[in-house]
């Protein structure tokens, strides 16, 4: 290969310099071509009227004014924000209640962990085609349960319905997020000192007000990656919406992800859909700074 | 009656033992829903509503009736094992790839004190804040013009890329663990740099690229938004066949359901089979960023 040509003494600083370059070369030619490249080129293509098969016209700001003028464009904003702060909210919450749990050493906490990365690894879609079937109006396990318990006197189609579409929406996506959150905040548990612990166990703590005034507190800074993983990952959610709802009934959970989609690749205005795209990416940064004030403070021990 | 403490604490761990093995039921509840459906006629199907409810199917004699839907989705449906073999073809090279670049460049970035540290955890922040609309809308006309749209190598590309940065740093977290004096022996007894890290860094990293290699597996298998945008037909990935037979009202259910448990297949098992990896890989990987 191309590296063992440099055979003859390699302590020479600009020798060791080429030779970090050709080593991440591969690696910085991917990502250069396949993500930088293409966010310069979108960006610059959301200040033109861009569409399929008409030659691209400059119009400046005028698809970030446009955004605003898309009809019902108020409640997507509105339903993106509330859907990643409700899933968010939820994921920590389950998520740490399992962490926690993961870490007491019981007998079994392994094969939760096991369990755990079984809707981890399942392809979104996957998981998306298990709810739509527990929620299929006839068929499905959640009308049938409902039922026979006498909760529900009818079958009722869920995905019609605006708020109960929402719900579904979160429910499964709190299902698919929720592993990586439990390892993350398990880990971040298994570096809080045992003394601590043993101090509380002393004072007769219950282990309500243990996790109140120990690991709350210590597990906080570390939330912060949490967070902005979990909005990251909400604000861009897509293939969920897709096969559950397609951003219906009306556009009840059209979250911006989806309208952007719709208006590149169904309605093919490219540039708008990328003045779109760009106007989540700017949802997603506020929303970690505001997270990142919120959960980051030093914590001494 | 006053409980003592000792009661107290044994009263807990019952609590906590209730909770845990509920929790497990909770998530395994969908998948356990699924599979057993996958498994029933259509006509047992339709029966079995709340009056009638049964979760494992019933009306069967031999096992290769249980598996009917299975056999039938292998069997008749080419489109299903072509997208199957399509997602194979597409999921190895980029595992490949990747995997390669991303040993490669973590060296140096462990081994040096270069500005890049900074820069790829700048880069990986960005990338994962951008939406992936953003890249895939220049993609997506820039692979119609080179004639990469609908082809194998377009999506090993596009998912290389999108699965690097991640890659990148949990391979460079994991060469941060290997002392440096074990490659000090390598390069006095005269290796280049290169064989070091090929004869001596690599072998002990092993762990690290097993890690990276089943991540990038997964991800390039479960990827859906990408694949659905940069293919057509001829290229179509299992993942986007079941998303279109999602919303598909004239197919059988049990039959739609039994091709979501076949693309689940492959990840499921990898992901349980490294599993330690995985989740290490996972946590240093975000943690460290």
């Amino acid at each position: 290969m191309f590296l063992n040509k440099r055979k003859e003494g390699h302590s020479l600083s600009l020798r060791r310099n080429s030779f970090n370059i050709n080593m991440m070369l591969p690696a910085i030619i991917f990502i250069l071509f396949v993500m930088v490249f293409p966010v310069i080129y979108s960006f610059v293509m959301s200040f033109f009227d861009w569409r399929l098969g008409k030659t691209p016209k400059f119009i400046g700001i005028e698809n970030f004014v446009s955004i605003f003028k898309i009809p019902d464009i108020a409640h997507s904003v509105w339903i993106t924000i509330l859907f990643a702060l409700v899933v968010t909210l939820l994921a920590i919450v389950f998520g740490l209640f399992l962490a926690v749990l993961l870490n007491m050493d019981l007998r079994g906490s392994n094969f939760l962990m096991a369990i755990l990365l079984i809707p981890w690894a399942l392809p979104p879609v996957v998981v998306g085609l298990m709810w739509k079937w527990i929620f299929n109006p006839r068929l499905g396990t959640f009308n049938n349960i409902l039922i026979a318990m006498g909760l529900l006197g009818n079958f009722r189609e869920w995905q019609s319905e605006p708020w109960p579409a929402f719900i579904i929406i979160v429910v499964t996506t709190v299902y698919k997020v929720l592993p990586l959150t439990v390892f993350l905040l398990s880990a971040s548990l298994k570096t809080i000192p045992k003394e601590l612990y043993e101090a509380a166990d002393v004072d007769g703590m219950s282990p309500v007000g243990r996790f109140f005034s120990i690991t709350l507190p210590l597990v906080r800074p570390s939330m912060v990656i949490v967070f902005i993983l979990l909005s990251v990952e909400t604000f861009k959610a897509f293939d969920l919406i897709y096969v559950l709802t397609r951003g219906g009934p009306g556009n009840f959970t059209s979250v911006l992800n989806y309208i952007s989609y719709l208006y590149s690749f169904t309605f093919m205005k490219f540039g708008l859909g990328a003045a779109i795209a760009f106007f989540v990416s700017f949802l997603i940064i506020i929303v970690s700074i505001f997270y990142y004030r919120l959960t980051y403070r030093e914590v001494r021990y | 009656m006053s409980i003592t403490p000792k009661t107290k604490k044994k009263l807990f761990r019952v609590l906590f033992y209730f909770l845990l093995y509920s929790s497990v039921s909770v998530i395994m509840f969908p998948v356990i829903i699924t599979i057993f459906s996958s498994l029933m006629s259509e006509h047992e199907l339709y029966l079995n509503n709340y009056q009638n409810f049964h979760l494992f199917p019933n009306e069967w004699n031999t096992i290769s009736e249980l598996f009917e839907n299975y056999r039938y989705v292998i069997t008749s449906s080419k489109r299903a094992v072509d997208t199957f073999i399509n997602s194979l073809k597409i999921a190895i090279p980029t595992t490949i790839i990747a995997t390669v670049s991303a040993c490669l460049a973590a060296y140096p970035l462990s081994r040096t004190n270069m500005k890049g540290r900074k820069m790829i955890l700048l880069l990986f922040l960005f990338a994962s804040m951008v939406p992936t609309m953003a890249i895939l809308i220049p993609l997506y006309l820039q692979f119609v013009n080179l004639s990469l749209y609908d082809t194998i190598w377009g999506l090993v590309i596009v998912l290389t890329a999108y699965t690097l940065p991640f890659s990148i740093w949990v391979m460079k977290s994991f060469y941060d663990t290997i002392p440096y004096a074990l490659e000090e022996a390598a390069l006095i007894d005269g290796c280049t740099r290169f064989k070091a890290l090929l004869r001596v860094i690599i072998p002990v990293a092993m762990p690290g690229i097993g890690a990276v290699s089943v991540y990038t597996f997964i991800i390039a298998w479960s990827n859906f938004v990408i694949g659905m945008i940069l293919t057509k037909t001829k290229s179509t990935p299992f993942t986007v066949y079941v998303g279109v037979l999602c919303n598909m009202e004239n197919m059988e259910i049990t039959k739609i359901l039994a091709t979501g448990v076949i693309s689940s297949i492959p990840v499921v098992i990898l992901a349980l089979l490294f599993q330690k990896l995985i989740i290490r890989g996972l946590v240093e990987g975000a943690v460290k960023g």
